[in-house]
């Protein structure tokens, strides 16, 4: 007798379908993969847009006033342990030891985006690690404007040297979408151009549908009827919606 | 000649439902001359879970597998029919690895002193079954104050254990005295946990010694897999996903006519 | 060469624009360094390497042929040219893979053979890895980014241009390919040689993945994407075989693919490097590599090793006893052992401890005359100082073996130091191959 025979053996054997055709770029993407291009897009966006935003604090501060950071950080929701607006605007901006701070989210732009090097590539690579580069010499500076400047400066490289040399739309997009979403949210926050909401949230569904990113049908249903004025009482549940716009 | 009847059964219960579980049993009864195996059926819960035959590098059959879906058990039932004759052994060289240390049983100082205290080798299964017999009489059987990753130094030096660290023990001797050993996993005669005993090469064919119980392995006891130390053979093993606590529960019987 | 020292600053920079890092763990965290950079290279001379490329392929050819003979038939135990514990007891020997037959028979695809130039003009092998031998990615960024930050040197001296290393891998991966894409499987982020894993993986167009990117069914492999998975056919794995499969080996592993190995018995993927190569980049099996290429080629050495006794052997043990103070004993037990030992470094006690213990387990350890290598200029500051280096030259198998021309060349941070490892805070050059001179020189 045949021991081995198949025949006695009740195991399902069950076959799964599989894509051969793999030319596609679009398939060729982990979830993981996804996920950190999407946050490589936030987190470039959170860098350059937020010094842009307290760029005109810096100027403020030469003439003894004291911009109201508490209120930035309660906008933000996050934790405001400053003693005074100078010491805000080192520690929040430069602090690499604390999570919340500029420097921080920095630092994950860049180790977001050198696990995607085979992806974005080398040289589009390049200008965030010269971004925080940037950023990391002007710690303690009395002049660190300028090499913020420059920070903001190799973010916009980074982002003209990825729209134009990654082939890949689905990779684009979803880094795209990515800062979208964080632009969005930083103006709604902050109550911050808010008259740009309206333009921004077009952008970024029209993107969202060229990604393989999944995305709740209601969320995006509401986002297309957002009127194109939106009022100071509409602000955070436009938010809540524009944060939970992806699903992973 | 007899005839064994098989159940062997190895459950999983998870404290919440897991995904993507892949797994490797080895429990497939060894077919050989000396332990044929009549029908066997092995069953894998619950059911959806793909699964795909192997054969390892030490002639055992291996089960693999992959459950997708979400959940919260997991079953693999073995039964079926052997006909254990030892008179049918048919000779064959042992391979080199069952002569040196694998990582589960590099000898200790300790053993190497007790090794050097024990009458010198004469006749390989002579010796082996004394040193057996040695082992026996060194250890206390007490569960749990050894795990699967034990070696044999620490369980030799606590001088307590379960099956798994009187074989190993066993082996590890063995292979001091450049007699070719290795570690069994299966079942024998009888009802409850599933065992492990060791089998030595002497004449051209492998022996069967039970530390444990202080006999011969024979043909009583059902081989399911063979290797140079438990590492090679845990009869169960898997990853998943999710963060459950798993509670396993083990049962066979074997009977025999 | 002058030229490019003149740009030493401008060299760096472009490294630091590149992220040119190793990663290191300093009391239990990670951090990032800049892999330091000398610009002066070793220059090694057309007809030079001819003769090391010879023995190169001579020699990774003949460690393969030994990797199949031990997974098989054995012959060259049966033969007595190899003594069988040197095989049995080695921690690389994979029992699991008796019997197996990688896809078209390659074993060591990716080589790194350590060398170093004796002050008698010779060359030395040190070292052959045959498991994960990294560096390849550091001169390759080197060259390109050099060749940026100076064109001029580049036209003034003719050398070999190395810069298809991407192409070399991608080509090696596509031999052994089982069929499905070729993917660089990595630990993660907070390995020591990330950069390497994610810059091989663009220069050669793989996939770079984590383990939790691919998975195991119907004994074939799957990278899982948003919209279905896809087959892999080559895996270059830049984990060790312990960890590459929690199911079939060292179970606590995180990092590993439940099943590969099931997927590889079933001949369903090419694993570059094959596991169970450890069994031959062995310390103690290193003596045995020149005989292997007598025996398996039936050619004489072209490579010479490091002049090397086994205190297994009785003259050899009486050798090393005698002469304990000029060698550097090596303890083949990786992991808690003795490590590398300066005879000349040991006090009196010391040295009757080590004797004894080699007396005890001649097998444990091998005994190697000490190579007084040559030194090579570094810049420092504004100043060039001496130190020693090594030179690791990567060996490339498809259908049969190619040299990469150049190789990561690692120098020693402190004077009087043997030891080149970046970890210790040592630093690496360029390694030039000069083009053949087909005109005569002026």
């Amino acid at each position: 007798m045949d021991c081995m025979s198949a025949g006695k053996t009740n195991i399902v054997i069950r076959s799964i379908h599989i894509s051969t055709e793999f030319q596609e770029h679009m398939d060729r993407m982990s979830a993981s993969k996804a996920s950190r291009l999407f946050w490589l897009g936030r987190y470039y966006e959170r860098v350059a847009t937020t010094l842009t935003y307290l760029w005109s604090w810096y100027d403020r501060i030469i003439d003894g006033e004291s911009p109201d950071y508490a209120a930035f950080c309660n906008a933000l929701e996050i934790s405001c342990n400053y003693r005074t607006a100078e010491e805000f605007m080192q520690d929040y901006v430069f602090d690499g030891q604390n999570p919340e701070s500029i420097r921080t989210a920095a630092g994950l732009m860049l180790g977001n985006g050198m696990m995607l090097r085979e992806t974005i590539g080398s040289r589009t690579l390049s200008y965030l690690e010269l971004a925080v580069n940037a950023m990391e010499s002007g710690t303690g500076s009395n002049t660190p404007t300028l090499p913020l400047q420059r920070t903001i400066d190799y973010i916009m490289a980074f982002r003209g040297c990825y729209d134009d040399c990654i082939e890949d739309r689905n990779v684009r997009n979803i880094l795209k979408c990515g800062a979208g979403i964080e632009r969005l949210s930083l103006f709604l926050r902050l109550g911050w151009r808010l008259e740009h909401v309206f333009m921004e949230t077009e952008r970024l569904l029209c993107r969202i549908e060229r990604t393989s990113l999944k995305y709740s049908p209601d969320s995006l249903r509401i986002l297309e009827a957002l009127p194109p004025v939106i009022s100071e009482g509409e602000r955070k549940s436009i938010l809540a919606i524009v944060e939970n716009l992806v699903i992973w | 000649m007899r005839t064994l009847s098989f159940f062997f059964d190895t459950r999983l219960d998870f404290s919440e439902p897991v995904t993507e579980h892949e797994f490797l049993l080895r429990c497939i009864p060894v077919d050989a001359p000396e332990q044929k195996i009549e029908s066997y059926t092995l069953s894998v819960l619950p059911e959806g879970a793909v699964t795909d035959f192997g054969r390892d590098a030490f002639g055992n059959g291996y089960c693999s597998g992959r459950m997708e879906k979400e959940h919260s058990f997991f079953r693999c039932i073995l039964r079926g029919e052997a006909c254990r004759d030892d008179s049918l052994r048919e000779k064959a060289d042992a391979s080199p690895c069952y002569r040196f240390p694998s990582p589960l049983t590099h000898p200790t100082k300790e053993m190497e002193d007790f090794f050097e205290s024990l009458p010198k080798p004469g006749d390989a299964l002579e010796f082996a079954k004394m040193v057996s017999s040695r082992v026996h009489e060194h250890f206390s059987y007490e569960p749990g104050k050894t795990d699967v990753f034990t070696t044999a130094g620490e369980a030799f030096r606590q001088g307590r254990g379960v099956c798994q660290d009187y074989a190993q023990v066993l082996i590890s001797l063995c292979r001091m005295a450049k007699i070719p050993a290795r570690y069994v996993s299966g079942l024998p005669v009888g009802e409850g946990a599933s065992h492990a005993w060791a089998e030595i090469w002497a004449d051209g064919t492998w022996h069967g010694l039970d530390p444990t119980r202080d006999c011969m392995a024979d043909e009583g006891y059902l081989k399911l897999c063979v290797g140079r130390d438990y590492n090679d053979c845990p009869m169960e093993r898997g990853m998943f996903f999710g963060g459950a606590d798993q509670t396993q529960t083990v049962f066979m019987k074997v009977t025999s006519q | 060469m002058e030229a490019l020292l003149d740009h030493k600053d401008e060299i760096n920079e472009q490294l630091a624009r590149y992220g040119v890092k190793f990663g290191i763990y300093k009391n239990g965290t990670f951090h990032e360094r800049l892999f330091p950079f000398d610009p002066i290279p070793r220059q090694i001379a057309a007809d030079e390497f001819k003769e090391l490329e010879k023995g190169l392929v001579q020699r990774v050819s003949a460690l393969n042929h030994f990797l199949y003979d031990i997974y098989h038939e054995k012959k060259i135990i049966r033969d007595r040219v190899v003594p069988e514990e040197f095989v049995y007891r080695s921690p690389g020997y994979l029992a699991l893979c008796e019997g197996m037959t990688p896809p078209k028979a390659c074993y060591s695809h990716i080589s790194g053979i350590d060398l170093v130039l004796g002050k008698d003009g010779e060359w030395y092998v040190l070292e052959d890895n045959l498991r994960i031998p990294s560096g390849a990615s550091y001169p390759l960024i080197a060259r390109a980014l050099c060749r940026r930050c100076s064109p001029g040197t580049f036209q003034r001296n003719s050398v070999v241009d190395n810069r298809n290393y991407g192409a070399l891998l991608k080509r090696t991966m596509d031999y052994v390919n089982t069929g499905g894409i070729n993917v660089i499987f990595t630990p993660g982020r907070y390995n020591a040689a990330y950069f390497e894993h994610s810059y091989l993986a663009e220069q050669s167009g793989a996939v770079l993945a984590e383990s939790s990117e691919l998975f195991v069914e119907n004994r074939k492999l799957y990278y899982r994407t948003s919209r279905g998975v896809a087959q892999v056919g080559a895996l270059y794995r830049r984990v060790s075989d312990e960890y590459l499969d929690p199911l079939f080996f060292e179970p606590s592993s995180l990092i590993g693919i439940p099943n590969l190995m099931d997927v590889y018995f079933a001949g369903n993927v090419a694993l570059v490097n094959a596991p169970g190569n450890g069994v031959a980049d062995d310390k103690g099996i290193y003596y045995f590599v020149p005989k292997m290429v007598s025996y398996y080629l039936e050619e004489d050495p072209i490579l010479k090793n490091a002049p090397t006794y086994l205190p297994y052997f009785e003259s050899d043990l009486s050798y090393t006893m005698e002469h304990i103070g000029k060698l550097v004993i090596k303890d083949v037990a990786e992991a808690g052992g003795y490590g590398v030992v300066f005879g000349e470094k040991l006090s009196k006690a010391q040295c009757e401890d080590l004797k004894a213990a080699i007396r005890s387990a001649p097998r444990r350890f091998i005994a190697q005359e000490v190579i007084d290598f040559q030194d090579m200029p570094i810049s420092e500051g504004s100043e060039t100082v001496q130190r020693k280096a090594d030179l690791r030259v990567f060996v490339l198998s498809g259908a049969s073996p190619v040299v990469w021309p150049g190789g990561l060349t690692r120098f020693s941070r402190n004077p009087d130091s043997f030891i080149v490892n970046s970890s210790q805070g040592g630093g690496f050059k360029d390694t030039w191959i000069a083009c053949q001179q087909e005109r005569p020189i002026s």
